[in-house]
């Protein structure tokens, strides 16, 4: 027979397991739509705008590399698609975030004192009125279409 | 076995007061109510004609989106200078003519007899408006109001006509001009707006933000604006305090007011930006529906009271019928006055009708004789549970 204090610190333990925020990777494609080498007196760094080609609607992500990422990533055009891996983890305050970490064969190192690095989340789609285009609207909250292909883009 | 059957005083007065203060702060509540007003949906028929003249063109005319509104001068117009001609269509005007019987000049040639029209102009130039949101202050629920900070940038085919822009829903506190030149105009704004709340699922609600431009004195005839997609966007780190960004949303249309004069046929290209905002779901649930249950829960614990301490089973109620009252009463001090209910409203009214009900179980207990109390007990104690959870969830629901 399994002591009371022991079966109590062992569920305690499952428990705490059970709510560890351990990082997802996933793998997708990306589209490299500009980059940018931004010289300074202390270095290189590269501002990169990417497109999630294989995710529905125009996710963007926007972020900064260090120098070796910038000299890694000088090989890859504008324009030209590229494996990428994104981690995916809950954060402390329960949010979710994710993180570019390679493109291509380059392997990317998130500064945690970066605050240049963003993404847009959105789905465009026409407004229409009478059948006739008058406008536009994007929806800011990722749909379950886009969650289902792309779950890194999950928030809340 | 059950003894006491009168209240003491004390416990009387206790019902008494509670009541009343309930009574007091219903009767209040229901004032408020009486004196709000619908708002009318500006949107819905409000114009004289539907902007179906230029229906070919670019711009589409919304029928539900024809704005009645007279009041221009009260717009915060802000003049963007350069361009094309003078501000205030005066040029227009000058090629206008009197009829024999004076009044206002019009223009016989050209499709509009307005005296603001420009038959003379050509072509009207298609201009793209892309506006990117910097920030969103001071959102006030109860105004409607709210202070936005924006760039906004006017990029044409051709030659722009002097813009005279102005803010139907607001006005201007500031504007930076950084570009203007005759095919692009860039400006920074900060200004005050409103938007009517619409608060029917309060307190999960999302609410629109919208910012409404228009040219106000040249007429679709010399200016189209379209949105434009690829430069209408939230600043990086956008956030509005409170609230969860939703949607953006920008839209184009000619837009016509009521006769303002005599022949005022001139169709005006409007602009809204729209953003969407939705209230946090679970600070929605902490602030209004927990407080509301655990009021019924506590009165619901009155239940298993006999009627032999029939101080302390009135006390789980009458107060808790005081308290729910006062917390409705200030969740209604956060909102407007509206006249319809809201989705905290319906959830107040299924509290009324839980505590009605466990109140008229112990009220029972004063009308039947001594030797039924026990039975009035144990059936108040199956009855009164079950409805009182039908009716929670009922209000929760609706």
């Amino acid at each position: 027979m399994i002591p009371k204090c022991i079966a109590l610190a062992g569920a305690a333990v499952l428990l705490l397991l059970g709510c560890t925020r351990e990082a997802h990777h996933y793998e997708t494609t990306v589209q490299i739509v500009r980059t940018e080498a931004v010289k300074d007196r202390s270095g290189t760094v590269i501002d990169i705008d990417l497109e999630y080609a294989d995710c529905p609607g125009d996710q963007r992500e926007v972020f900064q590399g260090d120098a070796a990422f910038a000299q890694c990533i000088a090989r890859y055009k504008v324009g030209e698609k590229l494996p990428a891996s994104i981690s995916f983890q809950q954060l402390p305050d329960g949010h979710f975030d994710s993180e570019v970490e390679r493109v291509g064969e380059c392997r990317r190192t998130r500064d945690s004192q970066d605050e240049r690095s963003y993404e847009i989340i959105h789905q465009c789609h026409d407004v229409k009125v009478n059948g006739v285009v008058i406008g536009f609207r994007c929806d800011r909250k990722p749909s379950k279409e886009l969650l289902a292909k792309c779950p890194w883009f999950r928030r809340t | 076995m059950f003894v006491k059957r009168r209240m003491k005083k004390r416990a009387v007065v206790v019902q008494l007061l509670c009541i009343a203060l309930a009574a007091v702060l219903g009767i209040f509540m229901l004032l408020r109510r009486v004196d709000a007003q619908e708002p009318k949906d500006k949107g819905r028929g409000g114009g004289r004609s539907l902007g179906l003249r230029d229906a070919g063109g670019a711009l589409a005319s919304d029928a539900g989106e024809a704005v009645a509104h007279a009041a221009v001068g009260d717009a915060g117009a802000v003049g963007g200078g350069g361009g094309g001609g003078a501000d205030g269509g005066d040029d227009q005007i000058e090629t206008a003519v009197l009829g024999p019987d004076g009044g206002v000049p019009i223009h016989v040639e050209g499709h509009y007899r307005s005296p603001f029209a420009n038959p003379y102009y050509g072509e009207p130039a298609t201009v793209r408006v892309g506006l990117v949101l910097n920030d969103i202050e001071q959102y006030d629920i109860m105004k409607g109001s709210f202070q936005a900070d924006f760039y906004l940038s006017l990029t044409s085919d051709r030659p722009m006509p002097s813009m005279d822009l102005i803010f139907p829903n607001g006005k201007a506190d500031s504007k930076e001009v950084i570009a203007d030149r005759p095919t692009f105009k860039f400006y920074r704004f900060t200004g005050t707006f409103t938007k009517a709340p619409n608060l029917r699922t309060y307190p999960f609600d999302s609410q629109t933000l919208e910012i409404t431009i228009e040219e106000n004195t040249e007429g679709i005839d010399q200016i189209r604006l379209v949105p434009d997609q690829a430069h209408t966007n939230l600043e990086d780190g956008f956030d509005v305090i409170g609230w969860d960004v939703g949607h953006l949303e920008a839209r184009a249309y000619s837009h016509n007011y009521p006769d303002r004069f005599d022949d005022d046929d001139l169709y005006y290209s409007r602009y809204v930006f729209r953003l969407g905002i939705d209230r946090y779901g679970t600070s929605a649930i902490f602030t209004v529906f927990v407080p509301a249950i655990v009021i019924v829960l506590i009165s619901l614990m009155g239940m298993w009271v006999p009627p032999g301490e029939m101080e302390v089973r009135s006390n789980s109620q009458a107060p808790m019928l005081a308290a729910a009252v006062l917390f409705h009463f200030a969740l209604m001090q956060q909102l407007p006055a509206v006249s319809y209910l809201t989705r905290a409203d319906k959830l107040m009214i299924g509290v009324y009708l839980s505590l009605l009900i466990g109140m008229l179980s112990t009220w029972c207990f004063f009308l039947v004789e001594e030797s039924r109390m026990e039975r009035i007990f144990i059936w108040a104690r199956r009855i009164v549970p079950p409805v009182t959870v039908a009716i929670m969830v009922t209000a929760c629901l609706a």
